[in-house]
């Protein structure tokens, strides 16, 4: 359901908000971070896979950008929360929530997911002709704005007890 | 047991992983021009690394050969020289150099080859010389044994051939005792090939040597491509030459690019003319 939500919100977002040539703005690595941690990497790759494709499908960018980026967001969530978090608490937690992990590690763990997925997102988009610059800054600048949209709509919307 | 079942959960999961970005990226390049080329790009640079790699490995292991076919482009050149010698017989060596023309029509640039096709109908090389070398669409590519193919297309450091083992390319060819020419085309197997179009009266037997015309100014002339193994009438009007090529593609490996110095003033008289 939560999941539903977020990708409608995303599909405005893509339809109905121009954030210029530098920032692009996606709720899509939260909607990976907010799938259940009980569905093993099958289930979240190809969850992942399909909400991507919904919205390349729906929006009018290239077809295949998000499902490419979310799939590899998708492989490295695991990993990335071994990392940042701790194995054993984020192996017990069904979804890591800022409540549960503390806002420092949470904000960690969804910059990181953040970043691979505007990294890969923005390579496939830009590399070969654009220049680096343009490159880094539409990294930079887009971290900046879904990270403050990730944690926003994180307290409000995923983190009840907040 | 409980390790196996672990590696073969890891390893599906690595298949599930490559196949959904593998069906993403194919949803790119089939969906934006720039994409593609781009991703094109890195995918030929990846394979071009592993080609040389592969050619240095058989290269290696083919040295014997290799040496072999050195040995007898030599035994070839030093005939080529006594032949020389004796034309130019009493004649000192600057009078000899002073009567041929100032440049050659044409000069060479050595190249090696990287990766080479020969069990299809339209084959193809690529080699390891490009527009940097000074490679240019369009020029022959040969050996001491042959006709090896043309150039298609050129990047700043490697070449695309259109192999000879190509059934819809032909080259000028002719037939060394009597001079008569016409169009040689692969036959689709192993080394063999035909020359078409030859008038019906040519005195031609098994055994003569063709080779290249000289007229299609891609190729210089008189480089033996191969001995003629038959002769078939085609429809009483004509003959068509069986050709057993010299050229053994499946050992190339060195080849030269063919720069025809006067190709370019060649052209450009065609062009005004047409």
């Amino acid at each position: 359901m939560l999941i539903a939500v977020m990708t409608i919100i995303q599909i405005i977002i893509c339809d109905y908000i121009y954030t210029g040539p530098y920032i692009h703005l996606t709720l899509l690595p939260l909607i990976i971070l907010s799938i259940p941690g009980e569905y093993g990497y099958p289930k979240l790759a190809l969850i992942s896979f399909t909400v991507g494709l919904v919205i390349d499908l729906v929006s009018d960018g290239i077809l295949g950008l998000n499902s490419a980026a979310a799939v590899i967001t998708a492989t490295l969530v695991r990993p990335i929360s071994y990392f940042t978090i701790n194995r054993e608490r984020s192996d017990k937690l069904e979804r890591l929530t800022i409540n549960d992990v503390g806002f420092f590690r949470y904000f960690r763990y969804s910059s990181y997911l953040t970043l691979v997925f505007l990294i890969t997102y923005v390579l496939f988009d830009c590399a070969g002709f654009r220049p680096a610059s343009f490159i880094l800054m539409r990294i930079a600048l887009s971290y900046v704005a879904n990270i403050i949209l990730i944690l926003f709509v994180s307290v409000t919307l995923l983190n009840k007890h907040y | 047991m409980r390790r196996n079942s672990r590696l073969i959960k890891t390893f599906l999961y690595i298949a599930l992983f490559l196949f959904l970005e593998g069906i993403s990226i194919i949803l790119i390049t089939n969906n934006s021009i720039i994409q593609k080329y781009r991703i094109m790009g890195v995918a030929r640079s990846v394979q071009s690394f592993f080609w040389r790699q592969g050619e240095s490995i058989r290269y290696f292991l083919n040295y014997k050969n290799e040496n072999k076919l050195l040995e007898a482009e030599n035994t070839l050149l030093k005939e080529r020289i006594l032949t020389l010698e004796r034309y130019f017989d009493g004649i000192s060596a600057e009078e000899a150099i002073a009567s041929v023309s100032g440049i050659g029509d044409y000069t060479f640039i050595r190249a090696t080859i990287i990766k080479n096709s020969i069990n299809k109908q339209h084959n193809y090389i690529i080699l390891n010389v490009g527009s940097n070398s000074g490679v240019e669409e369009g020029m022959g590519v040969i050996t001491s044994w042959g006709i090896v193919g043309i150039v298609e297309a050129v990047s700043p450091r490697i070449s695309y051939v259109s192999s000879f083992l190509n059934t819809s390319q032909s080259v000028s060819a002719k037939i060394v005792t009597n001079g008569v020419f016409g169009p040689m085309v692969w036959t689709g197997v192993g080394n063999k090939a035909v020359v078409r179009e030859i008038p019906i009266h040519t005195e031609v037997y098994p055994g003569d040597t063709i080779s290249t015309s000289g007229y299609s100014a891609i190729f210089p002339p008189d480089i033996p491509v191969g001995v003629v193994t038959s002769v078939d009438e085609v429809n009483g009007v004509a003959l068509e030459i069986g050709v057993e090529m010299f050229q053994n593609f499946r050992a190339l490996r060195l080849v030269d690019v063919v720069i025809n110095n006067y190709g370019k003033e060649i052209k450009m008289i065609e062009n005004d003319t047409e």
